[in-house]
């Protein structure tokens, strides 16, 4: 089958995606298995509550979706951020030695 | 764009459909072994990960749980039924749920550091009243069973559907399939496997929606004319017949699903404390994207003129219907099945860990506090088995769910306010707590088979909640939530010791 442009972008992007879900995946492992039986406290648990972060996801969900019924382009949001919530998965592994408390 | 265009792929036979449901299970199985032999010693590291589950492994996680079988054709079928006000009500709220857990797992996690359980919390929260935890053991059980066999019944309808394989033979292949690795590895494996699962939710996904709509002729546009000609309101947020008819309801059975949910708990008492709360709002705020993108189903399938009797009278096959019609490869058809198979494994297996460490902590050390570790390991893996035989028995059983879903329901909604109130409100006591739920079964109920769903929730949500309320001014005391700290690890169990030693 004939792939249009924007199929062959998400591909792509799709691919970039999966590779970086994929290096954060292996690490996730080797850091569990290096972690077992090691002593770790775990740190502390963070103090905020996060309500903005909250609030501003939740409003920019509903706007994504009601931009849907204005521009047809939109249709294609939901792929695009699924791609981009792929590649976020990917960086929480890589990132998180990096992230103190929260 | 006619319906008469939709025509199914070639190629979607039973072995293929036994080959996929089987092989997920097998390769979640290799992995199980794996996990079980390198990070599984005993019960604790099987209910809660020895408390070493890092931010990648939490987000992605808790991403797959949520991710319902139903949850990725109820998207699609929303909007089929609803337009965009559907989806909007379905997505927002079914984010939001995740997030919104974050105030409660911060102050759990910090009170209770041992924790791993609902219901125990529950119980040092009201000087180990049996009758408060017992109604929390009871609804988080019944919620779960209530998981696994939706989850159960919407992947055998998926997989009967798409390749032909009797139903009952589908759900008997389907249940194996998760219960034999699930039994093996405990949270370490659901967490592993449902973290792979999150990749087939999301790049598939996306990519077999964009193909869906490659072979639309005039693609996005098309569907975006074609939808609003069918009715404008389509293409529209705002539609109150959506909120009042099923929009509103579901939020609120949202939220009373994620705070009354076992399998969210386990994971906020599992995760490193430093990263908890950073899990919880990444896992919502990434999980909006995957309703959203396959929502666009539910668009092509109004674009198209479908009607519910095309798909055999449930709205929930859109999404399969759509895909399976719309002229794409076999190949690409299979990939979609695996996205629903994805979401419905992790689902099970994240409830079939959570049940787990129900039945250790709460069932098992509760009735008999001096069981041996080895015997408490075996009954927590046997657990696994049970439930989901239960559950498997409910499905064949051929039953109507309707009992089952509206009994939980009445549990977790009636459970809600006072849950929340007890973890926030020092104030909250044993009277106001159990009354409060009693009173909201006894009256709520009635009313809500009266006057329907809407009217039912509010009753049920304002009586549990104002007889909390009241129940704080009939014995006012403050908690000492340093009394949480009081529950102990199941590691530091002598015969737990001498293991971690080995």
């Amino acid at each position: 089958m004939s792939l249009s442009p924007t199929s062959w972008a998400l591909l792509i992007a799709g691919l970039v995606a999966t590779l970086i879900f994929a290096a954060g995946f292996v690490r996730g492992v080797r850091a569990a298995l290096r972690s077992f039986r090691q002593p770790d406290d775990g740190g502390v648990v963070g103090k905020h509550s996060r309500v903005g972060a909250i609030i501003l996801s939740t409003a920019a969900s509903g706007v994504v979706i009601a931009l849907i019924g204005v521009f047809p382009q939109f249709i294609y949001a939901g792929p695009v951020l699924v791609i981009l919530a792929t590649a976020a998965i990917g960086i929480a592994f890589l990132v998180e030695d990096r992230l103190a408390g929260n | 764009m006619d319906k008469t265009q939709l025509v199914l792929t070639p190629g979607l036979t039973p072995g293929l459909g036994y080959a996929v449901t089987i092989g997920l299970g097998l390769a979640s199985l290799v992995l199980a072994v794996f996990v079980r032999n390198r990070l599984v010693r005993n019960t604790h590291d099987f209910i809660a990960s020895d408390r070493k589950i890092g931010f990648g492994f939490g987000v992605a996680s808790l991403i797959a749980v949520w991710t319902w079988a139903m949850a990725v054709m109820m998207s699609a079928a929303m909007t089929f039924q609803w337009g965009l006000s559907g989806l909007f009500w379905f997505v927002v709220p079914n984010g939001l749920a995740i997030t919104v857990l974050v105030p409660f797992t911060r102050v759990l996690r910090k009170h209770m550091p041992n924790g791993y359980t609902l219901s125990e919390f529950t119980r040092y929260r009201f000087q180990q009243s049996k009758v408060a935890s017992g109604i929390v053991t009871i609804a988080m059980i019944f919620g779960i069973i209530l998981e696994i066999l939706i989850n159960l019944k919407g992947t055998s309808i998926v997989i009967s559907s798409v390749f032909g394989i009797n139903w009952v033979v589908a759900a008997v292949v389907g249940i194996f399939s998760v219960l034999i690795y699930s039994y093996f590895g405990g949270l370490w494996t659901s967490v592993i496997t449902a973290t792979i699962n999150t990749l087939m939710l999301t790049v598939p996904a996306a990519i077999v929606v964009t193909l869906v709509y490659d072979k639309i002729p005039g693609g996005a546009a098309a569907v975006f004319q074609a939808v609003g000609e069918a009715n404008p309101e389509n293409l529209s947020v705002l539609r109150w017949d959506a909120a009042a008819g099923f929009g509103i309801t579901l939020a609120f059975g949202l939220l009373a699903a994620t705070v009354t949910d076992q399998t969210f708990w386990q994971k906020a008492w599992s995760i490193k404390a430093r990263h908890v709360n950073r899990a919880f709002l990444w896992g919502g705020i990434l999980f909006y994207p995957i309703p959203i993108c396959l929502g666009m189903l539910g668009l092509a399938g109004i674009a198209y003129g479908v009607s519910a009797a095309d798909i055999g009278g449930d709205i929930a096959a859109i999404g399969p219907y759509i895909v399976s019609h719309i002229g794409l490869p076999a190949a690409l058809v299979v990939v979609y099945v695996l996205v629903i198979l994805a979401a419905c494994y992790s689902t099970i297996d994240g409830a079939s860990s959570a049940l787990s460490s129900v039945v250790a902590v709460d069932v098992v050390k509760k009735i008999a506090p001096n069981t041996s570790e080895r015997r408490l390991f075996i009954l927590t893996k046997v657990s696994i088995l049970i439930g989901g035989g239960i559950a498997l028995l409910i499905v064949l059983s051929g039953v109507d769910f309707t009992t089952l879903v509206l009994t939980t329901y009445a549990l977790k909604t009636s459970v809600l306010l006072p849950l929340v109130l007890a973890i926030l409100w020092p104030r909250t006591n044993t009277l106001g707590f159990v009354s409060g739920i009693v009173l909201a079964i006894a009256i709520g109920m009635p009313l809500r088979a009266v006057y329907g769903e809407l009217v039912g929730t509010v009753s049920i949500l304002l009586i549990s909640g104002l007889t909390v309320y009241l129940g704080a001014f009939v014995n006012p005391r403050r908690f000492d939530y340093s009394v949480l700290k009081e529950a102990q690890d199941l590691s530091f169990q002598p015969q737990a010791v001498a293991e971690r030693a080995v």
